[in-house]
């Protein structure tokens, strides 16, 4: 008895160990998930892949994307397993695509389950499709990717270096941005575009929240003064102001780095937000042939450049308080600075926040020319 | 059995055995018969009788065993010179006649370098079987042995299995004497002790402990000299037999000994107060004591510049890790924590390993078979097959396999990886503890993925930390740590900042270097 012991624990071990194994071959990655209210049901979309063999590959498209329809989010998403024989494994998946519909009805529907189940990450980057179906975005081709899913997600991230106007949010701060009162989403908008004779994928506006339901949408230069007034780092971006030498041609400038610095003043008449924004960029390019390039021009371009800004941002905040969506998560700026002026105003907030006063001070620094330091000049 | 019971009564083996142990006597014809009964059947062999002197004429035996003597030396400074230079100096010849027969034999006589007095059968045939040769001279209760051991041998030559680029070349044979010599040309100092044992009831091989007296601790090699003479074995082949049979804990698969056949690694041992063991007939030295960690250090990083020395170290280290789990953390990642690698490789994974007919679990077992079948056939098969089989091995288990669908590709590269990273630490012995515990990892991987691992890895460092060898704690000096020995384990230390010796219990004498004169050693 005592011999055998050991072993019996061993084989104890193998029976009752708590997870199980998932070979690969029985298993399916998934790498995108959408949802959207389609019929009075709530269809959940799911990207997987299928895995081709290096041989074969090109031939098909390597994923499938199957869409199930139920009335909770997880009996949708069971459905599945009618029609796949393998395993999910849900680690992969880092894309989740909410459906305008859904968005537009109401989002409590699934928020839970997106917050509570231990498969979805929280660092999903989230996009909200306007004007399409999710099921008709994630099928689309997206130039040079193979699963359209990772290719809208890189989509996504390389703008925001390289052109600087949508800012990635991802699942967990959209859920703690819809349950904290004071602030509120605001998700970039994923639309097909026609392109040759194919719809490809397009990042296209911002989907403005209020609450738990979505109200409108910021354009892109809307979308742009949101992102200048983020108080983390931003970095990256172009952005075109006029010419110092000839107001019809423009001036293209880098960002470097911005960062503001927002400030709420609370009296008994009003609330003012004071936004402070510290930008440093690269003259990038200009249209124009003259001697753009003097001390006197430059101090003229940052002049521009922090007006335009200026004007940004006063754009993104008009529409915001048109759309009565607190995005820019004053009110939190409010309780921070007055909780007592916060106690008063929190029950009407979305009333109050359309009257705030906002005062946008931009200081715009030119660091370096890149090549040539002088402008060519033509004769 | 009537018949086995009979022929055992028969067998004279008491009276053998007494015989033995009888003293020589003064009368020759009894001595030579005793040796004849003990000698017989042995046809190597030889008994010359002779006779020396004229007035009386003395009987003489002289005794060998055919093959292990320099013949030459034999027949020039001991039979010519009994025969014929006796006869032509006057001298000696008086001394014949007149007084003490042995000591004018020994004295004036045989020319020989290595000679002395035994006085017991027992001692003749060990000398004999060692190559010495025996004098018996009638009247004389005492025979004289002279050294002319002289046997065919290999030469010294570069060791086949622990080869380096820089720093000496030269590595231990089947000899025992000449391994001395190869450390003794090291150590000109007359504290490198080297100190003889016989070793084994049959074999009574000579074993040689080998320490420099005033730095290795008195206690230890006490320890070990009082282990050794413990031994009571039929026979000891190889350096391993002692090894096995002296280590602190015997049931376990991490060796507590170093072997090693380069003599200058086993000199810079000697020289950190370590024992070196040698066996005659085996060329691997033993070192002890041993820690883990230093099995990792080669020679040659003490021959090379200290901060390449230093990366390689680095790498080597990182190459036992690998050896040790790179298969069960590829099992455990692609049957258990698929969110581990990125979607990218995951994706990869997964198309390569379509169509495969086995769990991970079992493909990974199966290659690591192939691997281990591979290497030990390229081992034994004679060389002209070596290369074929390589090819056989490389072609067909790697890319036939794969494309047959029977493994993937990415299954393939991680066993051909760990195989060669097994193979990256500089002590043989390391290596097959590694490749050893491999195995249980990946068994440990398959059970449980990641918790699996780790538990069979602390259940590994417990067992090492409970270790000892020889007293010192085998995983030292890691753990317990000692900060200064880490910094020439991990990394090298140069030569310059080499101070003071690695610490050892007992140890007295433990500077190395005397920078800026302020301190003293030896």
């Amino acid at each position: 008895m005592r011999r055998c012991f050991f072993p019996l624990l061993l084989i104890l071990l193998l029976i009752m160990a708590g997870c199980q194994s998932r070979e690969v071959n029985n298993t399916t990655s998934i790498v995108g998930m959408g949802v959207d209210w389609e019929d009075n049901q709530i269809e959940t979309s799911v990207q997987m892949t299928k895995p081709v063999p290096p041989e074969q590959a090109g031939q098909e498209t390597p994923f499938v994307t199957v869409s199930t329809r139920g009335t909770t989010l997880s009996e949708a998403a069971r459905q599945i397993f009618l029609s796949i024989p393998r395993q999910t494994i849900w680690a992969h998946s880092n894309t989740m695509f909410l459906g305008e519909k859904l968005a537009q009805r109401d989002l409590g529907l699934v928020i839970d389950i997106l917050a509570r189940n231990i498969d979805i990450r929280k660092n999903s980057l989230l996009f909200i499709t306007r004007d399409f179906k999710t099921l008709e975005i994630m099928e689309s081709q997206t130039p040079l990717e193979p699963y359209p899913c990772l290719g809208i997600r890189n989509l996504l991230e390389a703008q925001e270096k390289q052109v600087g106007i949508y800012l990635p949010v991802r699942l967990g701060e959209f859920i703690y941005r819809l349950s904290t009162p004071g602030i509120d989403p605001l998700v970039p908008q994923v639309t097909l575009e026609k392109q040759g004779d194919k719809m490809i994928p397009t990042l296209k506006g911002s989907a403005v929240f209020r609450g738990r339901k979505m109200v409108g949408s910021l354009n892109e230069d809307e979308s742009r003064g949101y992102r200048w007034m983020q108080s983390k780092i931003i970095q990256g971006g172009i952005f075109i102001i006029p010419s110092p030498i000839d107001p019809q041609k423009k001036v293209s400038l880098e960002l470097i780095r911005s960062q503001s610095k927002t400030k709420a003043i609370a009296t008994d008449q009003e609330i003012r937000m004071q936004i402070e924004i510290n930008a440093e960029g690269n003259f990038y390019e200009q249209n124009s042939t003259g001697a753009v390039l003097t001390p006197k021009n430059i101090k003229i371009m940052e002049e521009l450049a922090s007006r335009e800004i200026t004007r940004q941002c006063n754009a993104s905040i008009k529409q915001a308080q048109s759309l009565k969506s607190d995005i820019f998560g004053w009110g939190r700026q409010v309780e921070a600075a007055s909780p007592e002026t916060w106690k008063q105003v929190e029950s009407q907030w979305n009333e109050v926040f359309p009257e705030v006063k906002a005062d946008v001070q931009v200081n715009f620094f030119i660091r370096r020319t890149y090549l040539t330091d002088k402008s060519f000049v033509f004769r | 059995m009537r018949y086995l019971q009979n022929r055992k009564n028969n067998l004279p083996t008491n009276n053998v055995d007494a015989m033995m142990s009888h003293p020589l006597e003064a009368d020759i014809e009894t001595n030579q018969t005793k040796l004849e009964t003990l000698l017989e059947r042995c046809s190597d062999a030889v008994f010359r009788k002779f006779v020396i002197g004229e007035q009386p004429p003395i009987r003489c035996l002289l005794l060998y065993f055919d093959g292990l003597v320099q013949r030459k030396m034999l027949d020039d400074n001991i039979i010519k010179s009994l025969l014929l230079d006796v006869q032509m100096t006057n001298n000696p010849k008086d001394e014949l006649e007149q007084g003490d027969v042995l000591t004018a034999v020994e004295q004036h006589i045989i020319n020989v370098a290595e000679l002395d007095r035994i006085s017991t059968i027992q001692e003749v045939i060990y000398h004999i079987s060692s190559g010495d040769t025996v004098l018996l001279i009638d009247g004389c209760s005492q025979a004289l042995v002279a050294g002319t051991r002289g046997w065919d041998s290999r030469n010294v030559n570069t060791p086949e299995n622990e080869l380096v680029i820089y720093g000496p070349k030269e590595g231990f044979i089947e000899n025992l004497r000449s391994n001395t010599a190869l450390i003794r040309r090291r150590l000109k100092s007359s504290n490198f002790k080297i100190e003889n044992l016989v070793i084994g009831r049959i074999t009574q091989t000579d074993v040689v402990l080998c320490y420099i007296d005033n730095i290795a601790p008195p206690q230890l090699v006490d320890e070990v000299r009082k282990r050794l003479q413990q031994i009571d074995i039929d026979a000891v082949l190889d350096s391993n037999y002692i090894q096995e049979l002296i280590m602190d804990n015997k049931s376990t698969i991490f060796s507590q000994t170093e072997q090693t056949e380069k003599p200058d690694r086993a000199t810079a041992h000697l020289l950190e107060g370590k024992i070196c063991i040698l066996v005659d007939g085996s060329p691997m030295a033993l070192v002890l004591p041993v820690t883990f960690p230093r099995y990792w250090i080669s020679p040659e990083d003490y021959y090379i510049h200290y901060i390449p020395a230093s990366l390689f170290r680095i790498g080597r280290f990182l190459a036992f890790l690998v050896a040790l789990t790179l298969p069960s953390i590829y099992v455990a990642v692609i049957s258990y924590h698929q969110e581990m690698v990125p979607t990218a490789l995951y994706l990869t994974i997964a198309a390569s390993r379509q169509g495969v007919p086995f769990p991970s679990f079992v493909e990974a077992f199966l290659l690591e078979m192939t691997f281990e079948m591979l290497r030990e056939a390229g081992l034994r098969l004679p060389r002209a097959v070596g290369p074929a089989v390589s090819i056989v091995g490389a072609l067909i288990i790697g890319d036939a396999a794969v494309r047959a669908g029977l493994v993937s590709t990415p299954m393939v590269v991680i066993i051909a990886f760990t195989g060669i990273a097994s193979f990256v630490a500089p002590s043989y012995n390391a290596g097959i503890i590694v490749r050893t515990v491999r195995f249980v990892f990946l068994a440990a991987a398959a059970l449980l993925g990641f918790l699996g691992i780790m538990i069979v890895f602390i259940i590994m460092l417990i067992r090492m930390a409970s270790l000892s060898s020889f007293g010192m704690p085998y995983l030292a000096p890691m753990a317990p740590l000692n900060m200064q020995e880490v910094t020439d384990v991990i990394l090298r230390r140069p030569w310059f900042k080499m101070r003071k010796r690695p610490y050892q219990d007992g140890m007295k004498n433990q500077v190395r270097q005397n920078i800026d004169g302020k301190e003293q050693g030896d």
